[in-house]
This record gives C-alpha cells, sequence and structure tokens, in this order.
C-alpha cells in the first residue's frame, strides 16, 4: 500500500509563495497529474515529494511513514527528469543499474532488473551505449528505465515528455500510459499539457499559482469545472464565460457568469424562441468539425459547429446553450453546484 | 584583394610571431642540444649533463617535488572548488582573493617564504618573541634537506594552487545540477556523489589542470633557487646554471630536452589515464 499523503504545504522563496498551503491524498496505485501553467508551483510540489526541496511547513507521508525530513535517497521513490539526466559518462546499463547499485542489491537481480526494464522500454540492443550516442527519445527511454528498476515504491515525473517532438511524444505518451498501468506503481507526473493529463491520469490536480483549484477525475474536470480558471484552463477552446444579462429561464443565487463549452449549444440558421442572435466573427475549419469566434453584445465567445452548417464572416446564427451542460459561477469563480 | 584569402592575411601576424619567438628557438635548442661543441651532431652533451654530478639529484628532485606538491594541490583545489562552488554569496569575491598568490612572480613568492623562513625572517622572530625558541635558526641550510624540501612544497602549494583552482571550478560550473538530483534520488549520499558523479564528469577539466600543473611542476625554478639554492638542484635550475654560469650552451639545451621528454611522457600519460569515451561526454 503506497499512498501519498500531503497537508498543507506551503513554500516560498524569497517574496514568492510558491505553495500556499496545499493538500493532497493520492491513492495506491493511483495516476495523478499535477497540470497548471509554467509559475504555478507544480514542480516545487513534486520535488518537494520528492525531497530535492524542502517545505516551509506541512508533511508529506508516503504510505504511514512521514517523510518531510528525510533526504530522498530515504523515501525509496523514483524519478524522471524533464532533460532525463542520464549519467553521460555511464553505459545505459550502468545508469539503468545505479538505483539498485545504490541499494547494493545482488549482482544477479541487477542483471535481471535492467534487462527486464530495458526490454519494457524496447532499449535493450543499447545498453553498452553511452548517453552521447543515443537520441532524445532514446534517452527518455534510458530514464524511465532507471527509475522503473529499483521498482520504487512512488515514481515521480517532471515533464517527462516536453522535450521529444510532437510524434515521438504521442507516440511515448501511449507507451507510458500501458508501462505504469501494468507497472501499479503510485505516480505523480507535472505537466502543463492538458491533453497529456487528460489522457494519462487517473486523477488531475489542476494548479493555480500555488493552490489546487480542482483534484478530480478528468472527466470531472472537463464536465463540472470547479473554478472559472480551471474551466478557462482545460479545453481546447476553453469554456465560454457570460454574464446572465440575456439570459432566459432561471438563474440560480449568486449566479455572475455563465460557463458553456463551444460544443454545447443547440444551433439554428433561423430566429427561434430563446435563441441568442450572434454575429459570426471568424471561421476556422479544423477538419472533424468548424470554430467559430462570435460577439453577442459586446461579448465575445467560441463555438464548435458541424461542418455541415455553411456559414461566413459577419453572418447572423441563433444560439441556445443545453441547459443540463451550463454551469453557474459565483463572482469569485467559484462553481455554484 | 580576393576576400579568400582575408583569414590567412588576417591570422598572418601571429603566425608570424609564433614562428619567430617560439618555432625558431625550439628547433634552435634542439639543434644546440644535439650539436657538440665541436660542430659534430651527436649525444655528446647529453653524456656530458648524464654523467655530472648533480643530474640524477635534480632529476630526483624535481620528480619527487612534483609527486609530493601535484597530489596535494589536486586534493586541496577539489575540496576547495567544490566548497566554492556550493557557496551562494560572495563566491567571486572568495575566489579572487584565493588566485591572488597566481598573480605574484614565482621569484617574488620565492622571496616571500624567503622573508618567513629566513634566520632573521618573519617565523623565527614570532617563535622567539614567544619563547618557543632562545635564539633565531638557521633552518634553510645544507644540514636540513628535509626542510629546505618541505619549505619549497609550502611555497609552491602556496603560489599555484590557485591555477587547479579556478579550472576546477569552472568545471564543476559545467555539471549540470540534475545529475546530482538524480544521484540523490536514486540512493547516493554526498560522498558517493562525489566519486560516481562528480569527478567522472570532471575529467575534462581535471586532464587541464594536471597537465598544466605537473608541466609547470617540472619547470619548478625560482622559488626553489631563493629557498634551497645549490642544496637543492632541480632540472630548471641546472639549466640554467650550464646556460648561464658554465657557459654551454648545448648541455643547457640538452636539459631542456630531457625537461621537454618528461613533460611529453606525463602529458601523455594524463590524456590516457582521463580519457573520456566517445560519446560519454556531456
Amino acid at each position: 500500500m503506497t499512498t501519498i499523503t500531503v497537508e498543507n504545504i506551503k513554500k516560498s522563496f524569497g517574496d514568492a509563495d510558491i505553495l500556499k498551503s496545499v493538500s493532497l491524498d493520492i491513492k495506491d496505485q493511483e495516476f495523478t497529474v499535477l497540470l497548471g501553467p509554467s509559475g504555478c508551483g507544480k514542480s516545487t510540489l513534486l520535488r518537494i515529494i520528492a525531497g530535492l526541496e524542502t517545505q516551509d511547513s506541512g508533511t508529506i507521508k508516503i504510505g504511514d511513514r512521514v517523510v518531510s525530513h528525510l533526504p530522498p535517497r530515504e523515501r525509496n521513490v523514483a524519478m524522471v527528469f524533464q532533460n532525463y539526466a542520464v549519467f553521460p559518462h555511464m553505459t545505459v546499463f550502468e545508469n539503468i543499474a545505479f538505483g539498485l547499485r545504490m541499494k547494493k542489491a545482488p549482482e544477479k537481480k541487477i542483471k535481471e532488473n535492467v534487462e527486464r526494464t530495458a526490454a519494457l522500454m524496447h532499449i535493450d540492443h543499447l545498453l553498452k551505449r553511452y548517453s552521447g550516442q543515443l537520441s532524445g527519445g532514446q534517452r527518455q527511454r534510458v530514464a524511465v528505465a532507471r527509475a522503473l528498476a529499483v521498482e520504487p515504491d512512488v515514481l515521480l515525473m517532471d515533464e517527462p515528455l516536453s522535450n521529444l517532438d510532437a510524434l515521438l511524444r504521442l507516440q511515448m505518451r501511449a507507451e507510458l500510459k500501458s508501462v505504469l498501468e501494468a507497472s501499479k506503481t503510485t505516480t505523480v507526473y507535472v505537466t502543463h499539457d492538458q491533453v497529456e493529463a487528460m489522457s494519462l491520469a487517473d486523477r488531475i490536480a489542476v494548479m493555480n499559482s500555488g493552490r489546487i483549484d480542482q483534484y478530480d477525475f478528468p472527466d470531472e474536470i472537463y464536465n463540472n469545472p470547479a473554478t472559472e480558471y480551471v474551466g478557462s484552463f482545460i479545453g481546447n477552446p476553453p469554456m465560454n464565460f457570460i454574464s446572465p444579462d440575456f439570459q432566459v429561464g432561471t438563474v440560480p443565487n449568486g449566479a455572475f457568469q455563465l460557463g458553456i463549452r463551444p460544443e454545447d449549444f443547440h444551433i439554428s440558421k433561423e430566429q427561434r424562441d430563446n435563441y441568442w442572435p450572434i454575429t459570426v466573427l471568424t471561421r476556422e475549419k479544423l477538419g472533424s468539425h468548424q470554430q467559430l469566434s462570435a460577439e453577442l453584445n459586446g461579448q465575445l465567445f467560441r463555438v464548435n459547429i458541424p461542418n455541415e452548417i455553411e456559414i461566413e464572416s459577419g453572418n447572423t446564427l441563433y444560439l441556445m446553450p443545453k441547459e443540463d451542460k451550463k454551469r453557474w459561477y459565483t463572482e469569485g469563480g467559484k462553481i455554484i453546484l | 584583394m580576393n576576400k579568400k584569402y582575408y583569414p590567412y592575411v588576417l591570422i598572418a601576424p601571429s603566425v608570424l610571431f609564433l614562428l619567430i619567438f617560439f618555432v625558431y628557438p625550439f628547433i634552435e635548442v634542439f639543434v644546440q642540444a644535439f650539436t657538440s661543441s665541436d660542430g659534430h651532431v651527436g649525444l655528446s652533451n647529453f653524456e656530458n649533463i648524464f654523467t655530472d654530478y648533480n643530474f640524477l639529484p635534480s632529476l630526483k628532485n624535481t620528480l619527487l617535488l612534483a609527486l609530493v606538491v601535484v597530489p596535494v594541490q589536486l586534493c586541496m583545489a577539489v575540496g576547495m572548488s567544490l566548497m566554492i562552488s556550493k557557496m551562494k554569496k560572495g563566491r567571486d569575491t572568495v575566489l579572487y582573493i584565493l588566485t591572488i598568490p597566481l598573480g605574484v612572480s614565482d621569484l617574488a613568492a620565492g622571496i616571500i617564504w624567503l622573508a618567513i623562513l629566513d634566520q632573521n625572517g618573519f617565523l623565527n622572530s614570532f617563535l622567539f618573541s614567544i619563547g618557543v625558541i632562545d635564539q633565531p635558526e638557521s633552518w634553510l641550510n645544507y644540514q636540513n634537506p628535509i626542510i629546505i624540501f618541505t619549505a619549497v612544497v609550502v611555497a609552491e602549494i602556496w603560489r599555484a594552487t590557485a591555477i587547479l583552482l579556478v579550472i576546477l571550478v569552472s568545471g564543476i560550473g559545467l555539471i549540470p545540477k540534475e545529475y546530482y538530483e538524480a544521484a540523490e534520488i536514486f540512493g547516493a549520499n554526498s560522498w558517493v556523489r562525489l566519486w560516481k558523479v562528480t569527478l567522472p564528469l570532471l575529467r575534462p577539466s581535471l586532464q587541464t589542470a594536471l597537465i598544466l600543473r605537473t608541466l609547470l611542476a617540472f619547470e619548478v625554478f625560482a622559488v626553489v633557487m631563493l629557498l634551497g639554492g645549490s642544496n637543492m638542484p632541480v632540472l630548471m635550475g641546472e639549466t640554467f646554471n650550464w646556460a648561464f654560469n658554465y657557459q654551454d650552451a648545448g648541455a643547457a639545451s640538452a636539459y631542456a630536452v630531457v625537461i621537454l621528454a618528461l613533460s611529453i611522457v606525463f602529458t601523455l600519460f594524463y590524456l590516457r589515464v582521463l580519457r573520456v569515451p566517445k560519446g560519454a561526454r556531456i
């Protein structure tokens, strides 16, 4: 059983509060993604869990063990770094074996684990090479194999795919998902890429300037963003936020804004009851659908429409938000349930 | 003028300079070393110096001095550079202060240490004033070869450790911190990190520093001259003696060739031992 419990972690560098009392409960074998833009504190949180940074206050527990003040090597965690950190002066074999050698594992076990993880990551033919002779993708595989070889309680990954080119990233993402599912290791994964987060995570923690805005399943994050921030960070294009002035129907108490995703509209080319007349500003054909930027009474928003609807810039289109997809937010940006 | 000649024209002055002041004297030394006083080409100059009673002691002293000074300086420089690299504030200031002796010429360095260790020197006055000794003592004489040797070692360490230090500090600065973090995560304590990460990744800098420092150690002269005089012959001192006291340019050149041979042997040794395999660089 390897749970991770993060309790009221605070951290500041100089005057900047990087983490403002963050708490997180990660279940055994769960794949958690810390998602947020750069500077939101996600990497710092990961590094605090790893022990590479020390929190100002708060506790970290791995399983039942409080590890807050233990050095990294006593936490039984493994980590994959953004720029791989594959030791240049060691062969691929020695890189993967490094953690096991540090634990003084018997030679037989080292050989077994190295060969098993290398085969898993499809680098078993590269064991005698040095990292200078490998491509970026191969180095990334070595870094993952090195982490898996030590059979850690917790696997930490800091933007592991962000240095790969787009095609390779897609391929590695799929591969990582199956490898990590099979390894059943509790994993914390940091990324700023929402697609990566949605595709890999069991649960996503969306971070916003030092706080966790929402920690939930990917579907929940997408369908019921807990804050205006989450709605506007997740989804491409993001959720529309519209003031309810011209809303027909009931508006809940305290509602300041309506949140509605671009694909959640009824669309009509003719005027109908309760439909909003919008002016199309631009139309982008995206293959599977078209995306409109539109305007109504000075408010801008985005709408996804099927390819069949013929529309030009400057035309008027009639929209009505789907009732079950409407989400209401307070003036402070919190969802009204 | 045709543009493709520009690089050659621009580099010509420095090439000319090197040819006149480096390559020509270099060849001249070889010619002199292998030409006997009666004009024949041969090894007579080498026979002269090898049979001289000062040759073996000077070779022994020079090698012994390098063997003691270089490893001590290496250890000190590694330790100091690790500490300096960890400093967050005042790092440059400390580095500047530590490198001051580098700016002192070795003759001046010898004079400074002579002023300390001489019979009328600072150390004698100090020990006398606090009552440790009853009268000023003369340490630097022929009866105390070990003290002379030690004094030279101390002076050399004081004078030239910083040359290793600056090379190692810049070398350590080139090692990305992720390697240390990865090592730390995967179970290496600070001692293991030094041996498994820092030193192997520092090999190119160690190589440069050791070659430079060892070659300089073979050319040690002024400090030994001042502290040891004729009581501690070294190769460079003998070269000087043959050239100016005995007025024998051939023998002096032969000494210079011996120093050059030693330098080449040790350079090849360092290149071989601290070799970084292809693809294993940072």
